[in-house]
């Protein structure tokens, strides 16, 4: 039987080396907040060519938003062809269209490589029939432009700004928004804004702080628990407190890995985080479970050697449970679509920390205060401080 | 076979089949009469995994100061989403766009005009009382004891209300408006009529009021309004201390909406859209998007998922043999339980949703998986088949229950604290895991432990190598 207890202090270590690295990086970087926790620019953007959304996701990450959202949202328009007003003439037309036609009419102009000649598409807000627009351009004098009616590709796309912006000044920001077109442009084909403008922020802050503050009394319960279902055994508020201190841990080896890669955190990542907390308490009662049982079964044996069979006797059903969560996990990044990518790799993150934790950490922990090994270490850290 | 595990069997068979027609048929009963299933199977999904509206509305600052504006638009938010939500509609995106607009996306909703009129309202509900040349113009039909048609009447122009109005306790005239309801107005049947109304009640100030108004008006109608259009206009037939009262005079749907629209409050500015410097109702924007996550992603993500599980099933299979093979059809069935007990509730899905599910699926693997290494471990210290199974069920069974009360505490804290806090997200996970683990607690203790018992006293039975234990050296009563 291999002697995992002994080797409890370069568990401890290896998990302290990672915590403390990412601690670290915590405090002098932070995590890289997504566009859920800050505010944004939303635009509609129109396409005059088909367009792919994956294609433009990846667009869009080339400029510099690898966060935004994008939706897809086809359009019915008619094209008016060879048709490029100035933009007052433009909105007049518009406007007496909506007029004539009682509805909402947006307008994007297609310009073509030709001089002064483009496509204006009108895209209406209720349904308009060829005939009628017909009679309508031939009212207002432009019998003679042609058009038809086309279902073009547009797309609501939010993205987020670099912290420092102020999203007001963006959307007001010409220069940003005629980037952003050119880019798209060489790579798409035409395209036009519908509508280009600032965005609150779509979490509010403190709901997150409020889920904190749910994860703390939710400790405080599994604790009690805990300590309760381990009554029979001496010092049974031990398991809870380690338990909490193991699941402490997986959450920070995830916050490590996404603050260090400065992976973007959105509002999935808390659930990630809540997911793996969830998975992490199931693994670590497994193996709590054991010792409970072969304390009983090895009366005279050390708190050492108990921990050890016990390690050793869940180990195949650790390896097996994660191993199949992991296959799930791992098909859902490698073959999943990228929108979820950040997500499943916090999930990946967290079930792998959950299995070490649940064996070489959480366990462990239980040797080491028995040895009062732990009551050294916290002697040990304000005595170094004041030595620095 | 014994009769029991016949019994048993047959039991489970019939859940199977009613959670499956569950789930097949589109229009299966649920729990909720207000939500409208978004999918082919009827399941509700959230914006992240389904498409919806996209509204952007402008609002009517006009008569509003700069400072308060912001305000204006912050209680705009607020009160949509509680309409919203009310309405059944779960995770909504409402952000403010620019100064003046405000962006609304609703999953799952294909009736625009119920989107539009949900959100579209300012809800302000008022009270009024006829001028008295209207109370006289009416007094000679009412004496001649015909029934009137108040409606009518009012759309005609015939006949003109005031605000009713009495003495509020800051001592000066008040209006009786929404403003003064509490938060509790909701749809009854009248017992005599078997029409649908809405019952409301006014706060403190509102209740005495409404005492005045109606101790003022006996014998006379009460006119009320919503948005300045004629609702209702009951006769009042005494004077109302107890601060309740109920509109009537319409359908259930519409109770039901007016009901929601009461309870989240009035906007505190008109919505609508800026044409030519005139202010019109309807929204500025109206679209149908597809899922915030993209219908692409997504459909790569669910072939995926399901590569991942056909991999759980064949790793079960291979490492545990039969009883990995029968925890499949387990874990196949308990996704049939879990999604009928989704739909029957009903939970809105979202990926949120999907992590708890998976979650619980890796629980329930890790049940069977528990059930599964103590059987070996009984069958090698050479028990009969029977004796494993109940003496592996048994010792699993501690930390399985552990495992799963601790999980469900979990859960029980974020919906509770959730609730509170109105995080929507977090509240769903919380739900579809309470669910799952609920389910998945089910499915191993008494499912897999039922299929097990079927191959007790058969010829199987002695094929141990079927349960992964041919190695197993006869010492019965090893312990060590």
């Amino acid at each position: 039987m291999f002697d995992f207890v002994s080797k409890r202090k370069l568990f401890f270590l290896g998990s302290g080396v990672v915590i403390f690295i990412g601690i670290i990086s915590l405090i002098v970087s932070g995590l890289n907040l997504g566009l859920d926790f800050k505010p944004g620019v939303t635009m509609t953007l129109v396409f005059s060519e088909p367009v792919e959304q994956e294609s433009l996701r990846a667009g869009f990450a080339d400029i510099g938003y690898s966060d935004a959202v994008i939706q897809h949202s086809p359009k019915d328009a008619f094209l008016l062809e060879d048709f490029a007003p100035d933009t007052q003439e433009k909105d007049q037309l518009a406007e007496d269209l909506q007029a004539e036609f009682g509805t909402t009419i947006r307008t994007a102009e297609f310009a073509s490589e030709g001089v002064g000649n483009g496509t204006l598409a009108l895209i209406f807000g209720k349904t308009v029939s060829e005939a009628d627009l017909g009679d309508e351009l031939d009212n207002l004098g432009y019998g003679n432009v042609t058009f038809t009616s086309a279902t073009l590709d547009s797309f609501l796309i939010r993205i987020g700004l670099p912290e420092e912006q102020d999203s007001e000044a963006v959307a007001t920001d010409i220069s940003e928004q005629e980037r952003i077109k050119e880019a798209l442009k060489a790579e798409f084909g035409a395209v036009d804004y519908l509508d280009y403008d600032s965005i609150s922020q779509a979490v509010a802050s403190e709901r997150v702080r409020y889920t904190g503050y749910a994860l703390l009394v939710a400790a405080l319960g599994i604790l009690l628990y805990i300590a309760w279902s381990f009554r029979k055994l001496a010092s049974s508020f031990r398991f809870g407190v380690c338990a909490i201190l193991a699941l402490v841990h997986d959450v920070l080896i995830v916050l490590t890995i996404f603050s260090l890669f400065r992976l973007e955190v959105n509002s999935f990542f808390i659930i990630a985080v809540l997911t793996v907390i969830g998975y992490g308490v199931n693994n670590i009662i497994v193996v709590f479970d054991r010792i409970r049982e072969n304390r009983g079964r090895h009366i005279n044996a050390s708190l050492d050697t108990v921990v050890n069979i016990s390690i050793t006797e869940t180990l195949t059903r650790s390896l097996n449970t994660s191993l199949t969560t992991l296959f799930v996990l791992l098909a859902l990044f490698l073959f999943g679509g990228s929108t979820i990518h950040n997500f499943v790799l916090a999930l990946i993150v967290g079930v792998v920390a959950c299995v070490y934790s649940s064996l070489f950490i959480a366990s462990q922990l239980l040797v080491a205060w028995d040895h009062g090994e732990l009551a050294r270490l916290f002697k040990w850290i304000p005595i170094r401080r004041q030595g620095s | 076979m014994n009769r029991r595990n016949a019994i048993r069997l047959t039991l489970i068979a019939l859940l199977v089949g009613l959670a499956l027609s569950e789930v097949l048929i589109p229009n299966a009963p649920s729990m909720s009469e207000s939500s409208p299933g978004n999918n082919t199977l009827g399941m509700r999904l959230g914006l992240d995994l389904s498409g919806g509206i996209h509204l952007v509305y402008e609002a009517d600052l006009t008569d509003i100061g700069n400072e308060t504006a912001a305000e204006a638009m912050d209680g705009v938010v607020d009160i949509i989403s509680r309409r919203v939500n009310a309405y059944g509609v779960s995770e909504p995106v409402i952000q403010k766009q620019g100064g003046d607009r405000i962006s609304i996306q609703l999953p799952g909703i294909k009736d625009m005009q119920a989107a539009v009129d949900l959100v579209g309202q300012t809800a302000e509900l008022d009270f009024r009382e006829l001028t008295s040349e209207s109370w006289e113009f009416v007094t000679q039909f009412i004496d001649q004891g015909l029934q009137l048609d108040y409606e009518t009447l009012t759309q005609e122009g015939t006949i003109e209300w005031v605000p009713a109005t009495a003495i509020g306790s800051a001592g000066q005239e008040a209006h009786l408006t929404g403003k003064y309801l509490e938060r509790d107005t909701y749809v009854e049947i009248d017992q005599n009529t078997n029409e649908p109304r809405v019952r409301f009640a006014f706060n403190s100030e509102g209740a005495e009021l409404f005492a005045q108004i109606t101790g003022r008006l006996i014998e006379k109608p009460l006119g009320i309004f919503l948005d300045d259009g004629y609702v209702s206009s009951p006769t009042v037939k005494s004077k109302i201390e107890g601060g309740t009262g109920v509109i009537e005079n319409m359908s259930l749907n519409d109770a039901r909406d007016l009901a929601i629209l009461l309870n989240a409050g009035a906007l505190p500015v008109s919505l609508g859209h800026w044409d030519r410097g005139t202010f019109l109702s309807g929204p500025a924007v109206q679209d149908e998007v597809d899922p915030t996550l993209g219908a692409d992603s997504l459909q790569k993500s669910l072939i995926a998922g399901a590569v991942g599980l056909i991999l759980v099933l064949l790793f079960m299979a291979f490492f545990y043999r039969l009883p990995g093979v029968l925890a499949g059809c387990t874990l196949i069935i308990y996704g049939i339980l879990v999604l009928a007990a989704f739909k029957l509730i009903p939970v809105t899905l979202t990926l949120a949703g999907i992590a708890a599910f998976i979650l619980s699926i890796g629980m329930a693997v890790d049940a069977n998986v528990l059930i599964f290494e103590r059987l070996k471990e009984e069958l090698r210290a050479g028990r009969t088949l029977g004796g494993a199974i109940e003496a592996g069920f048994n010792r699993a069974w501690t930390a399985i229950r552990d495992s799963n009360v601790t999980t469900l505490i979990i859960c029980g804290i974020l919906y509770w604290m959730g609730s509170n806090f109105a995080e929507p997200r977090v509240m769903g996970f919380a739900l579809t895991l309470a669910i799952g683990v609920a389910l998945s607690m089910f499915s191993a203790i008494v499912i897999t432990r039922t299929f097990l018992r079927l191959f007790v006293g058969t010829r199987i039975a002695g094929h141990l190598w079927l349960f992964g234990a041919q190695r197993s050296e006869q010492t019965p009563g090893s312990e060590e």
